[in-house]
């Protein structure tokens, strides 16, 4: 295990299997008796890949995809039931954000601790106290007591002593999202200036937004199996794909009984005169096909059909979207584009589609549509939150992003004049 | 793992120890009005009460006859306040890792501080109430000589207590009843130590239980140095310290074995 050797881990055939014990107390009777008091529950099997040296790499997965396991075997708090690994290099993680912090002891206090308990020595922790303040941004505040900070500001002075700690090889665990938009600028930073060092970063999300921004490539972890490795960005749609293969279905079936989604809690709130019935709606990509997973940058057509129950006239037909919280980003309807539907019969069918170029960045969206008289703002048919849809950002932004201005850089030095 | 490489452990992380010991006896107090006023209070209370006890309740006892030349109060509490130290550790070492679980999943944590921590927090009141005794016995016949054999007991017993702790605490990690066990026994082992009174003021059958526990020849060696001011016990100069060594380092041992497992039960 030189300096010169290119691997910084290194799994082969690494399985871990839980022994889950209906009492504490059984584990104590089997390791007596002898006889099994256990069933056996397989967290990872078979998981192999290797990590060179300055590489960051992504895990995705979802919850209970093993991926908290994987992190505690490579980093030696839990045991191996099979296979091997090889951990070339000092590991560190940032797991549970706050480990030895402590409400009652003041800021200062508690970056000390946190740093001992992080494997930091005295004068380390010493040396680099002032820069990890700096780093939090929590000066003024330091040396009152941690239990008076925000949420926000506790995630801030707890990530700024872990990401102080200069491990060769660093595991982080969805931790990269406190903090405000100013923060995750820093923390991106730092993040880069380690990889800079060579240093090698583990990467784990369920969040693929986190991992195209920083990552080289990926590895999906299903049910304890690596399901797909690759480059983050190839991955990414092939766990979304893993993802929305699920969620299609649930979709499917929606569509197929579309009245029945009305006051459901949780689901698309739909509401009209019943004069008209929208039959079907969704987004298509520039090959015609539904979809629920958009590239930033991209074209897309968002589309209803419907059918007339009633004859109905003046009407205008929109879509908007709206983000997590429900902010409207964006709304557009046939009327505030001047495009008039004509009076139309019953039993008529009318398709509305609007192409749009997603100029949004990374994350969740929701599209609201829906048909309602142009004078009165009556709603026909409504369907509130009708699609959940997610946009995969342009690599190489922040995460924070709101929207995709397409940054294209360039630089030119000019000769100095003296 | 020998004891070089333990104490070479203790030496890298004796900081962070010394950090956690701190923590651990101001949480014990937090929040409280007087807080860490107890720490010292507490102790002095319970030696003042003793000693009421024992020189005015128990009038008739206390020593002053020809086997028991001096104030027996001075043997009483020379055998009680080592055994209330580890009394303390006893109690805690079942939870140790259970209630460190944030720290013990934590990836570079070296979880063999906790039990180490565990223990110095629980000195305190023995400090402070050998400091009692010490008053008490220059006040009632004076101190003998011997007294500065205490710190090579206190050496001894802190290895005692460690080795346990890392005993218990591994066991308590996989068998949670271990905690009400370990409350039993500390109930019961007041009296089969020979603190309150000797093996032949015994009927034989007890006395002879009295000599089978451990903790006994610990008691001894305590009351030797701050009673009897000699080597009454010669036995127990040799039961206790190597006792002591090999307690800690099977603990020691059996706890750097099993703590790969802690993180499937925590």
């Amino acid at each position: 295990m030189g300096v010169l050797d290119s691997t910084a881990v290194r799994s082969h055939k690494l399985s871990k299997v839980y022994k889950v014990y209906a009492r504490p107390a059984d584990i104590l009777f089997e390791l007596m008796t002898g006889r099994p008091r256990h069933h056996a529950r397989w967290a990872l099997r078979d998981v192999s890949f290797q990590l060179a040296r300055g590489e960051i790499i992504g895990i995705l997965g979802r919850n209970g995809a093993g991926k908290s396991t994987l992190l505690k075997i490579l980093s030696g708090t839990l045991d191996r039931s099979g296979g091997e690994v090889e951990v070339n290099g000092r590991i560190t993680a940032i797991l549970e954000l706050g480990t030895g912090f402590h409400p009652d002891y003041t800021g200062r206090e508690n970056i000390y601790m946190g740093g001992l308990c992080l494997g930091m020595s005295r004068t380390e922790i010493m040396h680099k106290m002032d820069s990890i303040i700096e780093f939090s941004e929590l000066r003024s505040v330091i040396d009152q007591s941690f239990r008076t900070y925000s949420t926000g500001m506790q995630a801030r002075l707890t990530f700024a002593t872990a990401i102080s700690v200069e491990p060769d090889i660093l595991v982080i665990d969805e931790a990269l999202s406190v903090g405000d938009a100013k923060f995750q600028m820093k923390c991106f930073g730092r993040i880069m200036d380690l990889r800079r060092r060579g240093k090698t970063i583990l990467l784990v999300s369920h969040d693929s937004n986190t991992i195209t921004t920083f990552c080289d490539r990926a590895i999906i972890l299903e049910e304890g199996r690596v399901y797909a490795e690759g480059s983050a960005k190839e991955m990414t749609v092939t766990y979304h794909n893993l993802l929305f293969g699920q969620r299609d279905e649930a979709l499917a079936h929606f569509s197929s009984h579309p009245s029945s989604g009305s006051d459901e809690p949780g689901g698309p709130l739909r509401y009209g005169d019943g004069s008209v019935t929208i039959l079907d709606y969704g987004i298509r990509d520039q090959s015609g096909r539904k979809t629920v997973l958009l590239s930033s940058g991209a074209h897309y057509t968002l589309f209803m059909r419907a059918r007339f129950e009633k004859p109905v006239s003046g009407l205008s037909g929109g879509f908007a979207i709206k983000d997590r919280r429900g902010t409207v980003l964006y709304g557009v309807t046939s009327l505030t584009q001047n495009l008039r539907i004509p009076p139309l019969r019953e039993g008529e069918m009318l398709t509305v589609m609007a192409d749009v170029t997603m100029w949004l960045a990374a994350g969740d969206y929701f599209m609201t549509l829906g048909l309602a008289n142009a004078d009165s703002g009556e709603k026909n048919d409504f369907i509130e939150d009708a699609i959940h849809f997610t946009v995969m950002g342009p690599a190489g932004t922040f995460t924070t992003s709101v929207v995709n201005l397409e940054a294209r850089f360039t630089m030119h030095v000019e000769e100095g004049t003296t | 793992m020998v004891l070089s490489d333990i104490a070479r452990l203790y030496a890298t992380h004796r900081r962070l120890i010394w950090e956690l010991a701190k923590r651990d006896l101001r949480d014990r107090f937090a929040g409280q009005f007087f807080g860490m006023i107890w720490a010292v209070g507490h102790p002095l209370v319970l030696m003042a009460l003793y000693v009421l006890v024992f020189v005015y309740v128990f009038r008739g006892r206390s020593g002053g006859d020809a086997a028991m030349p001096r104030d027996l109060t001075i043997s009483i509490l020379s055998g009680l306040i080592p055994w209330l130290t580890f009394q303390e550790v006893l109690a805690n070492s079942a939870t140790v890792i259970k209630n460190n679980a944030s720290l013990v999943k934590q990836i570079v944590f070296p979880i063999e501080v906790l039990p180490v921590k565990t223990v110095l927090a629980s000195t305190v009141s023995q400090f402070v109430a050998t400091g009692f005794l010490i008053v008490y016995a220059v006040a009632h016949g004076g101190l003998e000589s011997s007294l500065v054999l205490w710190p090579i007991l206190f050496g001894f017993q802190l290895l005692a207590m460690a080795g346990t702790c890392y005993l218990l605490s591994a066991i308590g990690v996989f068998f949670r009843d271990l905690k009400d066990f370990i409350q039993i026994f500390c109930a019961a082992n007041l009296f089969l130590q020979p603190i309150l009174y000797t093996p032949d003021q015994l009927p034989h059958a007890f006395g002879a239980l009295l000599y089978a526990n451990p903790f006994s020849y610990m008691v001894w060696c305590y009351q030797d140095v701050l009673f009897f001011g000699r080597f009454a016990h010669p036995w127990a100069w040799i039961v206790y310290p190597a006792g002591s060594v090999g307690l800690f380092y099977l603990g020691f041992r059996l706890f750097v074995k099993i703590k790969i497992g802690f993180g499937d039960v925590l």
